[in-house]
This record gives C-alpha cells, sequence and structure tokens, in this order.
C-alpha cells in the first residue's frame, strides 16, 4: 500500500533519516519505533508531504506518492494544538472541507464522531474551554474525521486515561478491520504489543530492526534467557555476554550477544546453575538491547 | 484551488466574528473624529465673549479701534463679542488679566501710526482666531487713520483698504468646475494613503500574528500535510486581504456620504479603478512581508522590531504627504514613485492631486506587478522552510541559502 524506498533526509549537517526503507500493507498496524531524536517524525513529516525527502521515493499503492493522494491520509501530530478562541464544530467544518469532504458527509461524519466521544453537547463551545484530555480527543477526531485510508498516529495515548485510552484503541481496531492502514509511533512499548502486527525499530536515521512483530520476538527468543543459580557471580565479565540484564533471587535475564554454549560455559565456572531457559522477551527488553548496542 | 479559497475564508471569517476587528475598524474613525474636534473647537473657540484691557497711549486710535471692533463682530443676537475695558497703565491691566477679569491685554503705544508696533498679552496664546481678529481690525484702522491724515475722505479710504476675496474652484478633467476648499483638495489624496496605510498595518498585523498563532499551536503540522506551504501563505493573504477591502470599502462610504453631506468630492470614482490597482498591488507586497516575518519569529514581541522596520518605510510617504502633494512633479517625489514599496502610496498621492502621466501610471502599475509577483516567490521559499523550524531564530544567511535553494 505504502512504500519508502531508501529515502534520506539531512537538515545542515545532521542527517535526520538515512536510507529507509520499508512496506506496510493494507489494513497492518505498522509500529514505528526508536528513542528520542531517532528520526521518526521527520520519516513520518516526509510520508504526510510536510517536508520532502532528499533521496529516495515514496510509492503510494503502485505509484509515486503525489499531493491528491495525501487526501486519503490522516495524521496526529505529536505536538498538540488547536485554534483556542474557535468553536469545536467550527474547526472540525474547517479541516474537514480543506481535505475536500462535502458539506452533507462532512457535518454527518462531525455528529456520529462527537457523539461517539460524547461531545455533542459541547459542539459550539470554545476549544480552549475543553480539557487538555479532551483536546486530545478532538485532534484524533481530526485525523479520521475525512475518512482516510491510511492514518499516522503520533503518541495518540499520552495525557488520556485509562477509560479514553481504551476508546481509542477499539476505534483503532475497529477502522482496522474496516481495511485502514495506520502506524503507530511511540514509547509505551506495551501498546505496540498489543496492537501492532509489524514493527521498525530506528535509531540515528538508521533502521534497526523491521518485519513481522512475532518474527522479530521469535529471532530474539534464541537469545533471550533465563537462568536459576546459586552461588556468587561476577557481574562485571557478565556485561561481555548480556550488556542489559536484570539480576533477583538468584535468577538472571536479558538478552545474550554472544553464543548460547560459550555464556554457559562461562556461568558454568562462576556458579552452580540450577535450570536454564529459553524465553519470550519483551518489546521493551528487545528495543533496550538493540539501541544500546548500536550506540 | 478549493483549498485556498477554504483557507481563505476561515481567515476572513474568523477575524470578520472578533470584537477585535470592530474595534479595528472604528478606532480609525475615533481618532480621525478625536483629532477634528479640537480643530473645531479652535475654530469655534472665538464664539465666546472676550474681554480686552487697553493700555492706552494713543486715544484717536484706540476709539476708533473700539468702534470698528464693536461694528466688525457681534454675535448673531447683536451683541458684541470683544468688551473693552481701559487701563491706566501696563501692571493695573497685568493684576486684572491675573485675577482673570480680563483675558487679554493689547497695548497701543503713542507712536504706532509710525511704528506700526502693539503688544498683545493673554494667559494663554492658543486662540489664534481671537488675536488675528485683534490684528486684522488694529491694523485695518491704522490703515485707514493714515489715509485720512493723507487728506482721503473716510468713506474713500474704507473703499480703497477693502479687501479682495479670491473664491477657489477645482477644473477636472471633463472641465466640469467645482467650488474648492483647499483642504477638502489636501484631504482627498491623504484620506487614501490613510486607507492604504491602514488596510497593509491592521492586516498585516494580523497575517502576522496568524502565522505566529498556528506555528506555536502546532496547527500548522495539520494544515500542511493537507495543503502547500504556497496555499497556505496565498490563502491567508487574500482572506486578509478581502478583510481589507471590507474596510476600505466602509471607509470609502463614509468618504463619499461625507464628501455629499457638505457637497464636496472627496472621491473621484473615475479614479477608482487604478486607485484599486495600487491597493491590491501594495497590499500583496506588504502582506508577503508580513506573513514571511511570522515565520521567522516565534512571538509577536520578537516580530516587533522588524516589523516597524517595514511600517516606517511605508509611513515615509504619508508623513511626507503634503510636500509630496504640494510638489507632485519634484524629482524626489518622482523618485520615490518608482521605488517599489512606496510606488503605491506616492501613486495614490500623485493621481489623487492629478499630477501623475500616464506613462508613469502604466510603468508603476507594471512595476509593482512584478515587484509582488518577485516578493511572494520570495517569501513562498522563506515561508516554505521556516514554518517548521521552532526555537532557533533564522540568520540572514540561512535566509539567503532557502532562497536560493
Amino acid at each position: 500500500m505504502i512504500q519508502l524506498q531508501s529515502i534520506s533526509k539531512c537538515f545542515q549537517e545532521v542527517i535526520a533519516v538515512d536510507h529507509i526503507s520499508f512496506e506496510i500493507e493494507k489494513g497492518d498496524i505498522y509500529g514505528l519505533l526508536g528513542p528520542n531524536g531517532a528520526g521518526k517524525t521527520t520519516a513520518i513529516r516526509m510520508m504526510m508531504g510536510i517536508f520532502e525527502p532528499d533521496e529516495g521515493e515514496i510509492i503510494w499503492n503502485g505509484h509515486s506518492i503525489n499531493r491528491e493522494d495525501r487526501v486519503n491520509f490522516g495524521y496526529l501530530p505529536e505536538e498538540r494544538g488547536l485554534y483556542q478562541k474557535q468553536k469545536l464544530k467550527e474547526t472540525l467544518q474547517y479541516l474537514g472541507r480543506l481535505r475536500g469532504m462535502s458539506r452533507k458527509e462532512l457535518n454527518s461524519e462531525i455528529d456520529k464522531w462527537l457523539e461517539r466521544f460524547d461531545f455533542s453537547d459541547s459542539a459550539d463551545r470554545k476549544i480552549e474551554e475543553l480539557s487538555k484530555g479532551n483536546q486530545q480527543k478532538v485532534q484524533f477526531i481530526l485525523a479520521l474525521l475525512h475518512k482516510p485510508k491510511f492514518i499516522i498516529l503520533d503518541e495518540p495515548f499520552t495525557g488520556l486515561d485509562p477509560i479514553n485510552q481504551v476508546l481509542l484503541k477499539d476505534i483503532i481496531q475497529e477502522q482496522r478491520d474496516e481495511g485502514v492502514t495506520f502506524i503507530f509511533s511511540t514509547h509505551q512499548m506495551e501498546q505496540v504489543e498489543r496492537l501492532c502486527t509489524n514493527i521498525c525499530l530506528i535509531n540515528k536515521g538508521r533502521i534497526l530492526i523491521e518485519g513481522p512483530l512475532s518474527k522479530v520476538k521469535e529471532k530474539y527468543r534464541k537469545h533471550a534467557v533465563t537462568v536459576k543459580y546459586e552461588g556468587d557471580l561476577n557481574t562485571g565479565g557478565l556485561e561481555h555476554f548480556i550488556p542489559e540484564f536484570q539480576l533477583e533471587n538468584g535468577e538472571l535475564t536479558g538478552v545474550l550477544k554472544t553464543p548460547t554454549t560459550d555464556f554457559l560455559d562461562w556461568l558454568n565456572k562462576q556458579v552452580e546453575i540450577i535450570s536454564f531457559a529459553h524465553s519470550t522477551p519483551t518489546l521493551e527488553q528487545i528495543f533496550i538491547q538493540e539501541v544500546c548496542s548500536a550506540a | 484551488m478549493n483549498r485556498i479559497l477554504n483557507i481563505m475564508k476561515w481567515e476572513f471569517m474568523v477575524r470578520f466574528r472578533s470584537k477585535m476587528f470592530l474595534i479595528s475598524l472604528f478606532m480609525p474613525l475615533i481618532f480621525m473624529v478625536f483629532s477634528i474636534i479640537p480643530a473645531m473647537l479652535m475654530d469655534k473657540g472665538g464664539d465666546s465673549e472676550v474681554k480686552v484691557g487697553i493700555v492706552n497711549h494713543a486715544e484717536h486710535i484706540t476709539s476708533k479701534f473700539k468702534k470698528n471692533i464693536g461694528n466688525k463682530y457681534q454675535f448673531d443676537d447683536g451683541k458684541p463679542k470683544y468688551w473693552i475695558f481701559d487701563y491706566e497703565n501696563f501692571d493695573e491691566a497685568k493684576t486684572a488679566l491675573q485675577e482673570k477679569t480680563i483675558d487679554a491685554i493689547m497695548v497701543i503705544p503713542a507712536g504706532i501710526m509710525d511704528t506700526s508696533k502693539s503688544k498683545y498679552f493673554a494667559r494663554s496664546l492658543s486662540n489664534f482666531k481671537v488675536i488675528d481678529e485683534l490684528r486684522n481690525t488694529l491694523s485695518h484702522t491704522v490703515i485707514l487713520q493714515r489715509m485720512e491724515n493723507q487728506g482721503v475722505a473716510v468713506e474713500m479710504a474704507e473703499s480703497i483698504s477693502k479687501r479682495v476675496r479670491m473664491d477657489t474652484f477645482e477644473v477636472n478633467k471633463e472641465g466640469k468646475l467645482t467650488e474648492g476648499n483647499e483642504l477638502m483638495v489636501l484631504l482627498g489624496p491623504f484620506f487614501f494613503v490613510f486607507l492604504l496605510v491602514m488596510a497593509v498595518f491592521i492586516n498585516g498585523q494580523l497575517l502576522l500574528r496568524s502565522v505566529i498563532e498556528e506555528r506555536t499551536n502546532r496547527m500548522v503540522e495539520i494544515l500542511l500535510s493537507t495543503v502547500s506551504a504556497r496555499e497556505l501563505m496565498t490563502g491567508k493573504i487574500l482572506g486578509l486581504g478581502s478583510l481589507g477591502m471590507v474596510q476600505i470599502l466602509f471607509y470609502l462610504s463614509i468618504g463619499v456620504i461625507y464628501g455629499m453631506v457638505k457637497g464636496i468630492e472627496i472621491v473621484r470614482f473615475d479614479e477608482l479603478p487604478i486607485l484599486f490597482i495600487y491597493f491590491l498591488t501594495g497590499y500583496f507586497f506588504f502582506a508577503s512581508i508580513y506573513a514571511t516575518l511570522g515565520t521567522l519569529f516565534d512571538n509577536e514581541q520578537d516580530a516587533q522590531q522588524s516589523m516597524s522596520i517595514v511600517s516606517i518605510i511605508a509611513m515615509v510617504p504619508l508623513m511626507g504627504s503634503f510636500y509630496f502633494m504640494a510638489n507632485p512633479t519634484a524629482l524626489v517625489t518622482k523618485i520615490l514613485s518608482f521605488v517599489p514599496p512606496m510606488t503605491p502610496f506616492m501613486m495614490i498621492l500623485r493621481i489623487s492631486s492629478d499630477a501623475a502621466e500616464p506613462w508613469e501610471i502604466a510603468a508603476t502599475v507594471v512595476l509593482m506587478i512584478v515587484s509582488v509577483w518577485g516578493m511572494m516567490t520570495l517569501a513562498g521559499k522563506i515561508f516554505r522552510t521556516a514554518l517548521l523550524m521552532y526555537g532557533k531564530r533564522a540568520t540572514l544567511p540561512e535566509i539567503w541559502r532557502w532562497i536560493r535553494a
């Protein structure tokens, strides 16, 4: 559906995005992950047409993307803001019309979403009179008001209470079931594990991991270990095998960066091993492992 | 195109419905009224009684002066405007002036027939009309007396010294005569330039504020994902331009109504189309500068300094308007007419004073169209790049690089 072909973007001397390529299929919820300053927002802005890539190409449904294609895009930027002095409904109408919606369709969609988000009584209130969380919901409505086929959500859950988080998640899944494709950018790894089917982890403008979440986890399963032991463990030497590890009550967990046999040989000399198992790592563990080893 | 129209409509409606717009619409009027009222009051100021103390050293002249001023200045009900009191010496008169028994002192010296000198004292010298009337009457009295001394009969002396009245008329292109009022002839062109300056400043400021607001509330991210930077800039400039047109039409109709009531022609309808071209090109030229400034600063306070530089350029023709109107063919007037930021203002002044050659009108219109095109292209390049830059102030070399990109 959308394909990034080796796109790059520089700002003066800084390379914000460095030859990134990935492809997202229709109906996918694609997680775009990375630490702060990794280049996620720049990549998103290039997809949205706010910046043009310096190199590479973005393909939409088989052709090079153009402005008209982007009418089918919805966007919730991480930087939040609205016209504070304007009324809720009028703001929605303005942006809906900018995206080419007819008056009739626009009004019925606005009524539908205002009701869904319990805003029916607030339609004529000024945005500044709404709470921060409610303003965030208004921005979420703005992202999907014009029935886009592709929606980019940058940190959609921050600042929302658990009830509204569930509401948002339900809507994302409903839309996905109707064939809408999502890019979901966040630091909340547990949300990604719950929602995304494919992920891409970028750091310093480059891709570290890319592919189906299950495969990524499966790959790291071979490396993720849980060991129970008895005796005193020399943690100084441990970092050579597991850069980021947890030690608790004689149990060691972490992601191995060397062959398992080398690690077991070393460990056997240190302590008495009671049990050893491969475990499925959390996405957070993978994230930390990859970003730290790349640093 | 549809998107530009939508942005234009939004920018127009949001401002049109705001209280600030109403205030900005009536503010210049209130300002004008308040600057006219004191002048009118000053003009009418002589219509109350004035008590003048005379320190008399020339009995003959003084008695004739009293008679003349009594005859000449009377209220509608026949009561005299000037009440004259005699004083033996100046100190006595001065005490009376300080105690407010009298409003002014005239000292008429014995040798006034030869020296032509007299003195006037008052608590304030601001009432020009009173000073003028007293001076004219005294002067007239002395001249008559001199003629009489030369053997001219009183009636003849009166008729010889009678002042000549000159009625003024304005002749327009069709040869039609209109009874003129010099002040109004100056006021017409000034009125148009004032309109343009108001439209440029008020809407330029609104434009700048609107760009800064969208940058600060980050709406610009959502907007730029839907429209291009150029569409956004054009829509905004057109939206606020239409608002400016509403203001101009409003003031223009007030001008026309005022002119009709007073029986004078402030607005020449045949000149309107060309004046509108200057209005539009002038507005677009400055609007693109204001829109760009909005992208270069994070808040209005920071933008203020750069804005005042732009404003001064636009203010030059307004401040010098009376000189340019009095000297419409002077070299400096002609040169400034060909300096793009000032062209519209200068040409409006000159056309309304009927002092622009057709070739100059044609050349400056072409010059303005080219300048607006150039300025908008330049502004568009900076606007596109600077719109999403936060925190860091753009430097001149950076701006130069964006322009060349």
